[in-house]
């Protein structure tokens, strides 16, 4: 009998801590969020400081039936930040959620000592005011993931202004010489760059490894790199063709180039010359060779 | 007591007494720790306790006999199907009495591979399921005040699943 009383001594609320984060862990957001209604102590695990610091908030993993309603997801997001008593590290947008001012500066509010965001998304609807107040947030900032745009610009602008310990850049499509030439201006103490699978501006690159002169870390594997603006114009190079960049190559610690003509490199080619017309952009952003870019 | 020895004798925390062979014992350090500390003992009649039930005790014991094969020397690809299958077998447990115990005791034992096993499986039985049906599965009360529930669903409508 004695056993009997002391196997209802400790239940599944009283779970090891560890144990339950282990689980947690594991969990997809919906789930997660069930989780953490179940219990008191489930739910101090679910808004442990932890838990936030090692799990990044990544939208793009969430399910189909959350990602489906653009409404829905930002109320999970805000329950999700609320669990993490803004204590998330690491934030990444889905493609499919637009985003506007009220929404970024909200999150940011809620989510002040964030070092990574990855913002890939097409349907971005923020303006320059909306950028700038939401990067004064996030001063803490070291990394972000970004597509080119012209509001690309406008957040290297200010994260030079306001993000000290900023040093990672990736861009998810098309490295243009605007973007190129701000953060020439803006982020000269950028130390890794991630170009992979993207339309690169052959300019644009040169500009990159001449003027940066803190740049360690370069990817530029499975790049489509072009010269020239206008489509007929357009003349194709492989990294051997840019001799300014071969030049400047040599000081860097670590460049990422792909050596052989992958299928990787075949898929962004075919995109960009428009023979094929399924763009691969949405699965290939993810992958990186450099691993902290990897999501 | 020479090295050959082939299993040891331990207690468990019901005072039970069970055999395991040594090479089954490889697969939790701290049982690793106790073999050597019985070979090296020159009173070889002291049996160690481990402080984990009878029930669940039988079912790691179960587990390590099992994968000690493997995990000692390598095995083929069809051997690994073979035992993936007899792992979800395996796990087909209570979740209030043995898998609660059989994840504090593969954390207590430092046994990464049953561990990891257990936190996937206590994770698959959440998949899909509604607060209450996780508080059924799992034998939980809510033990929320009904005004700190009200408010916080008030906060986050969508979001409480109930």
């Amino acid at each position: 009998m004695e056993n009997n009383k002391e196997s209802h001594v400790r239940d599944w609320k009283d779970m090891d801590y560890e144990v339950l984060m282990r689980i947690f862990m594991t969990l997809n957001m919906v789930d997660f969020v069930a989780a953490s209604w179940v219990c008191s102590s489930w739910r101090k695990v679910c808004r442990d400081r932890v838990f936030w610091n090692r799990r990044a908030l990544d939208l793009t993993k969430w399910s189909p039936q959350l990602t489906q309603s653009s409404p829905r997801m930002i109320r999970f997001l805000k329950y999700a930040l609320y669990l993490s008593g803004g204590k998330i590290g690491s934030l990444i947008f889905s493609f499919r959620l637009p985003v506007r001012d009220g929404i970024l500066i909200n999150i940011a509010r809620r989510s002040p000592n964030l070092r990574r965001l990855v913002l890939p998304g097409r349907h971005l609807q923020i303006t320059e005011e909306g950028i700038i107040e939401a990067i004064q947030l996030w001063g803490g900032l070291e990394s972000i993931t970004l597509t080119d745009s012209d509001i690309a610009c406008t957040f290297i602008e200010a994260i030079g202004n306001c993000c000290r310990n900023f040093f990672e850049l990736k861009i998810t499509c098309n490295f243009s010489l605007k973007i190129a030439q701000a953060l020439v201006r803006h982020l000269p103490k950028l130390r890794r760059l991630s170009l992979q699978a993207t339309r690169v501006n052959k300019d644009a690159l040169v500009r990159a490894v001449t003027q940066l002169p803190a740049l360690e870390d370069l990817n530029v594997s499975h790049c489509f790199i072009v010269g020239g603006n206008r489509p007929e114009n357009i003349q194709v190079f492989s990294l051997q063709q840019v001799p300014d960049i071969l030049a400047e190559v040599v000081r860097m610690p670590r460049l990422i180039n792909c050596q052989v003509f992958c299928a990787k490199c075949e898929l962004v080619m075919a995109w960009n010359m428009a023979i094929e017309r399924w763009n691969p952009e949405e699965q290939i952003w993810r992958e990186d060779e450099i691993p902290t870019l990897r999501i | 007591m020479s090295s050959s020895v082939e299993a040891i004798t331990v207690l468990s925390s019901d005072g039970d007494e069970f055999k395991i062979t040594v090479s089954a014992a490889k697969l939790s350090k701290p049982l690793n720790w106790m073999l050597e500390d019985v070979c090296f003992s020159d009173d070889c009649d002291e049996v160690p306790t481990i402080e984990v039930n009878s029930k669940t005790l039988v079912k790691v014991i179960e587990y390590c006999e099992k994968h000690a094969p493997r995990a000692n020397s390598g095995a083929s690809d069809s051997d690994a199907e073979e035992l993936k299958k007899w792992d979800i077998e395996f796990m087909k447990m209570d979740v209030k009495d043995i898998l609660f115990h059989i994840l504090m005791a593969a954390n207590y034992l430092h046994m990464e591979g049953l561990y990891d096993l257990a936190c996937q499986t206590a994770a698959d039985l959440m998949k899909g399921m509604t607060v209450s049906q996780i508080r059924k599965i799992f034998h939980i009360k809510n033990d929320f005040s009904s005004e700190e529930q009200e408010q916080l669903r008030r906060q986050h409508p969508g979001c409480s699943f109930d």
